[in-house]
């Protein structure tokens, strides 16, 4: 085992057509201890990039290097393993299960890294309580707010303590209070050792980043 | 900051317990429960048109054929006239055949009454020679004294003799004493009424008139009629008959033939049917839910546990359904009195069921798993 360093994109390209290409030879690094925003006008490819730098989808050109690793062109199977052990991820409309409890959603990727429930509880409730959604633990995410769907989206992501946190757009739903208490989330976990990646439109966010990256 | 471990540098399969995958499809199959009840209902009506069809008739069939297949029809018999000169030796022949289940041989029969009284109905007696005596109604457990006979209850009634003992006397006066031990079994009743005189030994001057032979397979009567017939043809093949049940073991291969492929053709077209509609419905559900399977991919479940998962919600609901489908048909059948197919029909039913609904539900698990998150996750 080594320690976390860094998740680098080297000439990154992506086209959903041959014709019009989204990504074009994108190059950045994302050390450990930073938090990045990647910002630009709509349609620019900014979830496109974050989900390439996921491993969510194959980059057409370029590598996606983890600790200097290319893992873009590894195994679906692999891909996935890495997806579950080394990232979070909170989506754009934080992509709660609406059929289970708000623990449960908290919960979920225990079991795609083949950790059992229990093991993973007292942490679950931990971030519900840090991000002040403890009391709808029970709750279905479609009684819930917005702005606490994606503080619970956050809590998922942060579950298993990811070395690389992507975030789409976490703080689209969020009043001024609550985006204080994500931000500091963000940089805490930045703090632990990792990588937080972070697609904004939020001049405030972008402000309280380390870095930004504009494409 | 803090140095972060950065996992494993070979991406091995994450190990899941078999607990927590049942765990998360039993709340899988909560999480949709009309999709769960409606695969239930339909592996039930698969299990149960089947045992409600074509187990009826496997039902029906196992009861005809069991009673074509009765000892009766097994029978094949050996009828001797006096010159054929047919020694009771030939069992220690016959017992070297495969496929015998019983055999007996009897003499030539001579006439005997109630030694009570004269001019009583007469009743022919046999000398009997076989290793197993109780198909015969003799069930005692050593051979019988010298002078000493057997007849069934009717035998004795016929010969009037009451309180199950007396005594019989021959043409040639010879007395003997008369007992009953019990009746015969129904295949050889075409014997009586017969008294029958247990021969411990074969002497040079006895001969057999009847041969008996019971069959282990009614398949077998034709292969060892012919094998029985060249063994006790003598010098005039004409003093020797050979009669068997052919025509009934016949009966019983189309009966099983037929009923056999008439079932068959049920349950398949049964199968197919509601194969096709689980596959379906699943389809169904996979596409409804298909945002929940890119999110599932994204957060790093692997395509293959999400068909594990699938296929593992597929089978908690089609057992359930396959139980109560054979428990419910079993009910009817059972209410209407009609013939219940065996326990391992019924078994191999729910069993068919099972693994229908998960070869159905395999199309709908993979195009679940095939699911891009980019494309289910994407805020336009």
């Amino acid at each position: 085992m080594t320690g976390f360093e860094s998740l680098a994109s080297d000439g990154l390209q992506f086209a959903y057509d041959k014709a019009n290409p989204v990504i074009e030879g994108f190059d950045a690094t994302f050390s450990a201890g930073e938090v990045v925003a990647i910002t630009g006008p709509s349609g620019r490819g900014k979830s496109t990039l974050l989900y390439l730098l996921g491993l969510m989808l194959a980059p057409a050109g370029g590598a996606v290097r983890l600790n200097g690793e290319d893992v873009s062109h590894l195994s679906d199977r692999s891909r996935a393993h890495i997806r579950a052990t080394q990232f979070g991820f909170v989506f754009q409309d934080a992509a709660l299960d609406q059929t289970r409890s708000v623990l449960d959603n908290v919960l979920e990727t225990a079991l795609y890294r083949g950790k059992s429930r229990a093991s993973q509880l007292k942490r679950a409730t931990s971030l519900l309580e840090e991000f002040g959604v403890a009391l709808r633990a029970q709750a279905k995410p479609g009684q819930i707010s917005g702005g606490q769907a994606q503080r619970i989206a956050l809590c998922r992501a942060l579950l298993s303590e990811p070395n690389v946190l992507l975030a789409d757009e976490p703080t689209g739903n969020l009043d001024g209070e609550t985006t204080a208490l994500v931000l500091a989330g963000l940089r805490s976990h930045a703090r632990s050792g990792a990588a937080v990646i972070v697609v904004t439109h939020d001049p405030d966010l972008v402000e309280h980043c380390d870095r930004e990256i504009s494409i | 900051m803090t140095t972060r471990d950065s996992g494993p540098s070979t991406y091995a399969p994450v190990r899941i317990s078999a607990r927590a995958a049942l765990r998360e499809s039993f709340a899988s199959s909560l999480a949709a429960p009309v999709v769960a009840l409606l695969t239930i209902l339909m592996v039930a009506g698969m299990c149960a048109s089947v045992l409600l069809t074509s187990g009826r008739a496997a039902g029906t069939q196992q009861s005809v054929i069991a009673s074509i297949d009765s000892a009766g029809t097994r029978l094949i018999v050996v009828t001797a006239k006096s010159g054929a000169g047919l020694s009771p030796e030939v069992l220690d022949d016959l017992g070297a055949v495969d496929g015998i289940e019983w055999m007996g041989a009897f003499g030539a029969a001579s006439d005997v009454r109630n030694g009570a009284f004269e001019r009583g109905t007469r009743v022919p007696m046999r000398f009997a020679w076989t290793t197993d005596w109780a198909p015969l109604g003799i069930t005692g457990p050593e051979y019988a004294s010298d002078g000493v006979v057997f007849g069934t209850p009717d035998t004795l009634e016929t010969l009037g003799v009451l309180n199950n003992y007396g005594s019989v006397v021959d043409d040639q006066g010879r007395r003997y004493s008369l007992s009953t031990q019990g009746e015969m079994a129904p295949h050889l009743a075409f014997l009586e009424p017969l008294v029958l005189a247990q021969q411990r030994q074969v002497s040079a001057d006895d001969l057999v008139s009847v041969l008996v032979i019971v069959a282990s397979r009614s398949d077998l009567v034709s292969p060892l009629s012919a094998t029985i017939e060249s063994m006790v043809q003598g010098n005039d093949p004409a003093s020797v008959s050979v009669d068997t049940s052919d025509t009934m073991a016949a009966l019983q291969g189309l009966v099983q033939g037929q009923l056999g492929d008439f079932g068959r053709s049920i349950t398949l077209g049964i199968l197919l049917v509601t194969g096709g509609l689980t596959g379906t419905v699943l389809l169904g559900m996979a596409n409804i839910r298909r945002k929940d399977f890119g999110r599932r991919r994204a957060l790093g479940a692997s395509r293959g546990l999400i068909i594990s998962l699938l296929l593992m919600q597929t089978a908690m609901l089609a057992s359930a359904g396959a139980l109560l489908g054979s428990v419910a048909a079993s009910i009817v059948v059972v209410a209407t009195n009609a013939p219940l197919p065996s326990f391992n029909y019924i078994a191999g039913v729910a069993l068919l069921a099972l693994g229908t609904a998960l070869a159905s539900s395999l199309g709908p698990a993979i195009y679940a798993a095939s699911r891009e998150p980019i494309k289910e996750l994407r805020v336009p």
